[in-house]
């Protein structure tokens, strides 16, 4: 069965480059336009893995992970964070948050899969 | 100076589009102006990277008219640049969702050319040769099989001859039965009435031996033909063999030439395929990169956004008449607080005073 992986940007082109790389590796992939949006979208169902803008309306992703990490079911999901930000703070914010990793926009599609198998067994 | 320190900064972040580099260096251009004409002056102040001027403001301009230009170009600056955005943004999704169709599409051709590959062309001539071959090893065989029944039919012709003779004894015996059943009739007419009965029984060997001297020619007539229509059968049976011979050393030939032709086209079609799948594969990493240099449209709308709060910030700044009383103290804080909004290296380096640097390469992953 395949894995589900949840995206999280409110950039749709950018969900559209990573949604192109993991449903042509084979995941299964769920879209979401910001952190709120997101939250709406843990509705019980099994999500694997969570890729996660920073920056985003309403709701941005260090706030969404924090949130996430408190809902049953999601404490041990593992999230990416993909974000133009490069700074240490911003970073030490997100790892504190509970992401397993970061990664800096512009992305290699190839890169991101490689991240994303580290993270889950494909 | 406000004014002016915001379009600047505007500029320097703007980057990417020369809509908005015009646009704002207009604006920049028309506030300096202004203040220029304001101040009775003939040049601005000097301002360092950081925004803090390098001499305490001294002017006096007509803030009026300043109030009356900043209510009307910084809403009109944020549509632009709103419209900029939004444009910028559909046009971008619409050719990363082409892109990724095409790369998906790509990628699914090199995988089916792949599995179609598996068997090569060559391979597959080998065992059409293989099959084709035993196929006409197999109908020698046949014909081999077939020749050896004829050898038997040959033999057949030679036990004809031995029914012959023996049928030409059957004849000699017949002869010489009827020369005994006539002495005995002519010694039985002798011997009177005595030899009436003995002359019965010689009639009635004499018509013996005339039946089985016909009996002997039958078989010899018959033997005849059998034995013509064998010699026949063999001599024809010949003939097809070496026509057979001849039709399966010519098949033989067609089917080596046509192999050849086959394998001279498929060794053109498999250096065509591997073209094909080097030039598939080379072209879905160069539309990888595309999708790769598409994602500067988020960095870009992320830097608009920020001047775009910014020249919001500024309209307040400028209704409330805040700026009446600006400092040099509110300048730093305003820069200062610029900065805090910024998310990309590029902002942070061009507030440091760098010049416009390069949108960002992919970099390495970081695991916690």
């Amino acid at each position: 069965m395949a894995k589900t992986i949840l995206i999280v940007d409110d950039s749709a082109s950018i969900r559209m480059v990573v949604k192109t790389a993991l449903t042509g590796a084979g995941y299964e992939v769920i879209e979401a336009a910001d952190g709120q949006d997101a939250l709406a979208k843990l509705d019980g169902r099994k999500i694997n893995l969570v890729i996660s803008d920073v920056n985003m309306p309403r709701l941005d992703g260090i706030g969404f992970v924090r949130q996430m990490k408190q809902k049953p079911g999601y404490q041990f999901t593992p999230v990416i964070m993909l974000t133009t930000e490069s700074e240490a703070d911003k970073m030490r914010q997100g790892k504190e948050a509970g992401a397993k990793a970061w990664v800096v926009k512009p992305f290699q599609p190839a890169q991101m899969l490689a991240a994303v198998a580290k993270l889950i067994q494909p | 100076m406000l004014f002016g320190l915001s379009a600047a900064a505007a500029l320097q972040l703007s980057g990417g589009s020369p809509y908005i580099v015009i646009l704002l260096a207009l604006g920049g251009l028309c506030c300096a102006t202004w203040l220029r004409h304001a101040a009775g002056s003939g040049s601005a102040p000097a301002v360092s990277p950081d925004g803090a001027p390098a001499q305490a403001p001294s002017l006096q301009p007509d803030v009026d008219g300043l109030e009356l230009l900043c209510g009307r170009l910084l809403p009109l600056w944020q549509k632009h640049l709103d419209a900029v955005r939004m444009q910028m943004e559909e046009a971008l999704t619409a050719l990363s969702a082409t892109f990724a169709g095409l790369s998906v599409q790509m990628s699914q051709a090199l995988q089916a050319s792949s599995a179609e590959g598996g068997e090569s062309v060559s391979a597959v001539l080998d065992d059409c040769r293989n099959q084709l071959h035993a196929v006409v090893a197999d109908l020698r065989a046949s014909l081999q099989a077939r020749a050896s029944l004829m050898d038997d039919i040959g033999r057949l012709s030679g036990v004809a001859g031995d029914l012959q003779s023996m049928a030409s004894e059957v004849g000699e015996i017949a002869s010489r039965t009827n020369l005994l059943a006539l002495n005995a009739s002519i010694e039985a007419a002798r011997a009177g009435e005595v030899g009436r009965g003995f002359a019965v029984v010689a009639d009635e060997v004499r018509k013996l031996s005339a039946q089985s001297a016909q009996s002997g020619q039958r078989i010899r007539d018959t033997v005849d033909t059998v034995g013509q229509a064998l010699a026949q059968t063999v001599a024809n049976a010949q003939q097809l063999a070496t026509r057979e011979h001849g039709h399966m050393d010519a098949a033989e030939q067609r089917i080596g030439l046509v192999l050849t032709r086959f394998e001279r086209s498929g060794d053109a079609l498999e250096r065509a395929s591997a073209q094909l799948r080097e030039d598939g594969s080379r072209i879905g990493h160069e539309i990888d990169h595309v999708l790769v240099h598409l994602q500067f449209q988020d960095r870009v709308g992320q830097i608009l956004a920020h001047v775009m709060q910014d020249i919001a910030k500024l309209e307040d700044f400028v209704a409330r008449g805040a700026h009446r009383e600006a400092s040099a103290d509110d300048v730093g804080a305003w820069m200062d607080a610029l900065a805090a909004t910024y998310s990309t290296a590029e902002q942070h380096a061009i507030h440091k005073g760098a010049a416009t640097p390069r949108a960002s390469a992919p970099t390495e992953i970081t695991f916690f």
